[in-house]
């Protein structure tokens, strides 16, 4: 069959992701087959798959060149950067539990990325089934560095110093280095038992045999089963620890502040709703989401939706909120619009940039948001709407005027150099780019909602 | 000159033949050191639960 390869699986030959048609193919090679001839008849791949951990495989073709596999789809791609504390704590210990249920059954993950983990139907899910490989007693844990800079310093980091830190995962591709995470924590944090063993201390280790050969006694290498299952078991305790501070940041507390009264409120939902379901999305990303409360008018109707915003606590909020639910149907992620995720990893293609993933989503909601990019953020209406343009075909866009409070707010403390910021002027930038379909005032309130299509 | 292939050699002999990641000498040291540690804490633990259970199956008698 014609394969093209995935641009971000390099790094293991033997078992290598294409894409085919518009399927996801893993082709299994070497030990890559015997690996898994083993996590099936182990009993790992069915335990896994029935509790929901690991995204289920489906045998596609076994040949001379290896055997096929195809997964299935994951419709949202997130990653550790864009993702909550908790979203991200529950990924560490997806992986932690893993690596326990393999070691039972002699079997061991031969890498601990956190690119191994998505979200799928609102819960943390294994999607690198090649990570699986036999487990020799006495070998240490292979994947434990990778560990420990992917998920533990990052989640150290958020819970001790700042919740935006995850945001290092960005610059360093294979997690933050253990030293800069370590020099980073407050003392008394370096020192608690489980930080100390599994960063501190690690980290000196790391730098002291840094040089090979300079330390040239043979030191003890191996491992019992039991002390590396303890290890994971520490792990697992020293993740569990780590929690958010209480943080009060600028839209934590969004909709006890804002202008709406209920009313205005109820008849901004009904538009939205009416205007958004006319498009018939089948996936919805909503830019400014705050805590969902508009992304959840359709997702509670099955339809596949992100929830995007620049503020961790409301992502937090958010993701807290899905797992609550067991909402299958919405994912929240974190965005900077103003600065949106690009692509990283080697030549900028292993992660993809928000706006490649942006080509899933055919209807975007930009509710009450405008202001904050046009005036906070000196954006040009018409850059915003050549912007939205690239993202999607249907746009929701509430335009809110500056005798808005809110606006006024914004432009109490600045000079207003925004001639063109009025309703007559919104229409015109957004018309270069999108035909405008419907048009409403929000009843109860000064803004007015628009429905538009792509030209 | 010796004494470092030695070294070399015995750090060859502990990867297994198909990782391709680098876990750095260092990390897999301190998996011995902590792994005493933890493992000792862990069996307890698993031992503890372990007695826990017992007495109470003895008790339902």
């Amino acid at each position: 069959m014609q394969l093209n390869s995935h641009p971000a699986s390099f790094r293991d030959p033997e078992g290598q992701i294409f894409f085919h048609q518009n399927k996801l193919i893993r082709k299994l090679s070497g030990n890559g087959i015997k690996s898994y001839k083993m996590l099936r008849e182990s009993g790992l791949y069915e335990e896994l798959i029935s509790d929901k951990k690991l995204i289920p495989h489906h045998e596609v073709e076994e040949s001379s060149e290896g055997l096929f596999l195809s997964p299935d789809l994951i419709e949202n791609i997130s990653y550790p950067y864009e993702w909550s504390f908790s979203a991200l704590k529950d990924a560490a210990l997806l992986t932690l539990d893993l690596q326990f249920n393999a070691l039972k059954r002699g079997m061991t993950l031969k890498d601990a990325t956190a690119y191994n983990v998505q979200f799928y139907k609102g819960k943390p899910c294994f999607i690198d089934l090649s990570s699986f490989e036999e487990y020799n007693e006495g070998e240490p844990w292979i994947a434990y560095k990778q560990f420990c800079q992917h998920f533990l310093a990052p989640l150290a980091l958020m819970s001790k110093v700042n919740i935006n830190l995850n945001a290092l995962a960005k610059n360093y591709i294979d997690g933050i280095p253990l030293d800069l995470a370590v020099s980073m924590l407050p003392t008394l944090s370096r020192y608690r038992p489980g930080l100390y063993m599994h960063l501190t201390l690690h980290s000196k280790m790391q730098k002291n045999y840094a040089d090979l050969g300079e330390k040239t006694e043979s030191k003890k290498r191996s491992i019992s089963k039991n002390n590396l299952l303890g290890i994971i078991d520490s792990l697992k305790s020293t993740v569990n620890s780590l929690s958010l501070k209480n943080v009060d940041t600028e839209w934590g507390d969004y909709y006890n502040n804002t202008n709406y009264n209920d009313e205005s409120f109820e008849n901004k939902k009904k538009l939205v709703e009416s205007f958004g379901l006319s498009v018939e999305p089948s996936t919805v990303w909503d830019l400014g989401a705050n805590r969902g409360v508009f992304t959840r008018i359709f997702s509670d109707k099955g339809i596949n939706s992100v929830a995007w915003d620049i503020d961790p606590v409301a992502v937090e909020r958010n993701y807290n909120q899905i797992k609550k639910e067991n909402n299958e149907n919405l994912t929240a992620a974190l965005i900077d619009l103003t600065n949106p995720t690009p692509g990283i990893g080697f030549q900028n293609t292993e992660r993809d940039s928000f706006e490649t993933r942006a080509q899933r989503c055919d209807l975007i909601l930009s509710l009450a948001l405008i202001h904050h990019l046009a005036i906070s953020n000196n954006l040009p209406l018409d850059r915003v709407a050549e912007y939205f343009s690239k993202l999607s075909e249907n746009l929701i866009i509430e335009f809110v005027p500056k005798s808005d409070s809110q606006v006024k707010i914004l432009l109490s403390s600045r000079k207003d150099i925004f001639p063109n910021y009025t309703l007559d002027g919104f229409k015109e930038a957004f018309s270069q780019y999108f035909e405008i379909v419907k048009e409403e005032n929000v009843k109860g309130s000064e803004r007015t909602l628009f429905l538009m299509k792509k030209k | 000159m010796q004494l470092v292939i030695i070294s070399l050699l015995s750090f060859l002999s502990i990867e297994s033949a198909h990782a391709y990641l680098d876990p750095g000498t260092g990390s897999m040291i301190i998996q011995a050191v902590i792994g005493a540690v933890a493992g000792a804490l862990f069996f307890i633990k698993t031992y503890w639960a372990n007695i826990k259970a017992f007495f109470a199956n003895r008790k339902k008698k």
